[in-house]
């Protein structure tokens, strides 16, 4: 495999263009087309202006014949668009969640396995240097784990519009769970077993219910919870909760000390870490702390695009050295079934048991 | 009634002596005794009532100060016991949360209470504090469904520890704090609650009991809600203390006021501060921006723990001396109780428990 991998972006929305600006950046990638329905109307940043557009997959696959295919549109096209990529021999990237049903995600899984070519899904948590660190951190915390995580958005305004759009296909609970989700697998290292959900639909302007809260059980002991609400009656009291509790302590990202976090609906301030605070449990004779909290400032921290920049990294490396994505792809399929589960049981008003 | 009311009281910890002061500070009652098991070795009671008579058998001091009225403050599992002969020996009864251990015996407490047509009352002490009040009458503006967001997490140490861990021999701290919360949210949907889900962990090895735990609840109108509890020292102080309520029309929270910290978690009266309510309308205009702006309220009248308990005993004597009916508050005792005991039950199944 020569080392100039060809690449068709399709969707050029928020991810799409993040991921598109990355492969442009890079040597290892060239960009044979965009390609999106509304694409002639479209405002794209300047250095994807010269790229070949298409409205029409099919026919951008046909005549661009790309090595890879980089799919960040609705998830509903997902399983459709990487089908016919891995039926035109081509690697795949594609955005969370990896589809909309769990039937899809393992389709396309198959479909990447059997054409033996490279699937990476946008788990964008994953390539984030403190991510990685708060993952670490909780491995040392002891069992059980108590993992308490959200990303509540008070979003008004064109943010509003997305999130509706969005909620056209899928809940908060399941679009933005999947990699809190994914990060408490990887934290336990154990087997989700149980999921339970709650929801409502708060606004009439939306197809789902715009709020939702998950717990989950695993087989070693350890619990989380995430939660997601999207809309302008959403509250930004305890909106970003990113905390681990173990029997040793705790540890945290929370906003650094004497700074508030930035809007609950800025992208940015999503990924955006602060600083990691440690804490410890250990006590002295009389009860007391024997250590003070620890705040470890997180100075290496990539902007969204950065992130993005990792993950076509991650994706250009599988591709030329064939990087084993066995547990990557499994990962993404399981993650995407615990939050699918979670809907599943505020529908039925029961428990959930994986299998 | 135009005699003062006498009460003897039982249990003389962190809330046993807050509403003995109550009861000494207030004319329409009569202090006439203090029982605990160990209060002849208590060296540390409030100066204020270190002179009254004390007891260390709960037969002898009922015997001896034949009291109209028994204060039970002591651990939950001698409320029915003491709850059942103050009713048989014809006394009202104000008793602390939560009512008892089981919901049998919470129920057989209220059952005692009617058949005697005593009048029976529980420390559900956000019932009489103004900004609790409000922050419920607030939340019946926002619509429905409503998504109750609440939960007090304590990171403790030292003293406070020991005081958890004390408890955590009876209860949980989903189930020894939750009933508060629950029955706030009960107030707010005014709705049937008919499904609890919980999860638990036991993050210490000092204590036999789960330490740590979060429910899910429905009700019958839609409206969802979910409280969490932990203690010890592992525990994060990150959103530790969350009391936020959304609804279509927007949210009600109560929050510390800006530029201040919250008290430390495990600070009593910072449990029940509340520092300011913060209301935010979701209306938008047609270019989805917000038509109004945030308001925050003072909450001027800031009753201290010991002021709250007080305002609890006044609501106890006016139930005595002018008959209030005390049905809904029996009712909501008994409600709140059942919802986290199902909550306990269902950490135990791993199924959801559905509510009768």
């Amino acid at each position: 495999m020569a080392t100039n991998v060809k690449v068709l972006v399709v969707g050029v929305g928020n991810m799409g263009r993040s991921q598109a600006l990355a492969y442009h950046a890079m040597d290892g990638f060239e960009i044979v087309g965009l390609v999106s329905p509304s694409i002639k109307t479209r405002e794209l940043p300047d250095e994807l202006a010269g790229y070949p557009k298409f409205t029409d997959y099919d026919a951008a696959l046909a005549d661009a014949q790309p090595d890879a295919v980089s799919i960040n549109t609705y998830p509903d096209s997902h399983a459709d668009l990487a089908l016919k990529a891995f039926d035109a021999d081509c690697h795949v990237f594609m955005e969370k969640p990896i589809a909309t049903n769990a039937a899809d995600a393992e389709k396309i899984v198959g479909a990447a396995r059997a054409k033996n070519r490279k699937l990476v899904v946008g788990y964008i948590l994953r390539v984030h240097p403190a991510w990685q660190e708060f993952i670490r951190q909780a491995q040392g915390l002891g069992k059980p784990l108590v993992m308490r995580m959200n990303l509540n958005q008070q979003s008004k305004g064109e943010a509003w519009g997305w999130h509706r759009n969005l909620m056209e296909s899928l809940t908060p609970l399941v679009d933005c769970g999947v990699h809190y989700v994914d990060v408490m697998c990887q934290m336990t290292g154990a087997k989700p077993v149980r999921v339970h959900g709650i929801g409502a639909k708060l606004s009439a302007d939306t197809k789902m219910q715009n709020y939702g809260h998950l717990h989950v059980e695993f087989d070693d002991g350890s619990v989380g919870w995430y939660e997601a609400g999207w809309g302008p009656m959403m509250s930004e009291v305890a909106f970003f909760v990113k905390d681990v509790v173990g029997p040793k302590g705790h540890v945290s990202i929370v906003p650094k000390t004497g700074s508030d976090a930035a809007s609950s609906d800025n992208i940015d301030s999503h990924t955006q870490t602060n600083s990691l605070l440690v804490h410890s449990a250990e006590l002295d004779d009389n009860d007391n702390f024997v250590n003070e909290d620890t705040w470890i400032s997180m100075a290496d921290e990539p902007g969204h695009d950065d992130l993005c920049y990792r993950e076509q990294e991650v994706f250009y490396k599988a591709i030329t050295e064939g990087t084993d994505l066995s547990e990557h792809m499994d990962s993404a399929v399981n993650s995407l079934k615990i939050v699918l589960a979670a809907d599943e049981s505020i529908k039925l008003g029961e428990v959930v048991h994986m299998s | 009634m135009a005699d003062k009311v006498k009460v003897l009281v039982v249990g003389v910890g962190n809330m046993g002596r807050s509403h003995a002061l109550a009861y000494h500070r207030m004319d329409g009652f009569e202090l006439v005794g203090l029982m605990s098991p160990s209060i002849h070795s208590r060296s540390d009671l409030p100066t204020e009532i270190e002179g009254y008579p004390k007891f260390a058998d709960f037969d002898e001091a009922m015997a001896a100060t034949r009291p109209d009225s028994v204060s039970i403050n002591s651990y939950t599992d001698t409320h029915k016991q003491y709850a059942l002969k103050a009713f048989d020996a014809n006394c009202h009864v104000f008793i602390e949360k939560p009512l008892a251990v089981t919901v049998a015996d919470a129920q057989e407490i209220v059952d005692a209470a009617k058949a005697r047509n005593r009048k029976l009352m529980v420390g559900y002490i956000l019932r009489v504090h103004p900004a609790w009040q409000r922050f419920i009458a607030e939340s019946k503006k926002l619509g429905k469904p409503l998504v109750m967001r609440m939960n007090l997490n304590q990171q403790s140490k030292g003293e406070a520890w020991a005081v958890h861990k004390a408890i955590m021999t009876d209860h949980t701290p989903l189930t020894d704090c939750g009933v508060h919360y629950v029955d706030v949210m009960c107030q707010m949907t005014e709705a049937k609650p008919v499904r609890v889900h919980g999860i638990g962990a036991s993050l210490s090895d000092e204590v036999a009991i789960q330490n740590y735990g979060h429910l899910h609840i429905e009700f019958d109108d839609g409206s969802v809600g979910w409280y969490e509890a932990g203690c010890g020292p592992m525990m994060s102080e990150v959103a530790y203390f969350v009391k936020d309520v959304v609804g279509p029309k927007g949210h009600v929270s109560i929050v510390p006021k800006t530029g201040t910290e919250a008290a430390s978690s495990d600070s009593m009266d910072s449990h029940i501060q509340t520092n300011l309510l913060l209301i935010h309308s979701a209306e938008l205009d047609d270019n989805d921006n917000f038509v109004n702006e945030d308001t925050w309220s003072s909450m001027a009248d800031e009753p201290s723990h010991d002021d709250l308990c007080q305002r609890e005993q006044e609501v106890f004597y006016t139930a005595i001396s002018e008959g209030t009916d005390l049905t809904e508050h029996m009712d909501s005792a008994l409600s709140s109780l059942k919802i986290v005991l199902a909550a306990d039950e269902s950490i135990k199944s791993g199924e959801v428990v559905h509510l009768s």
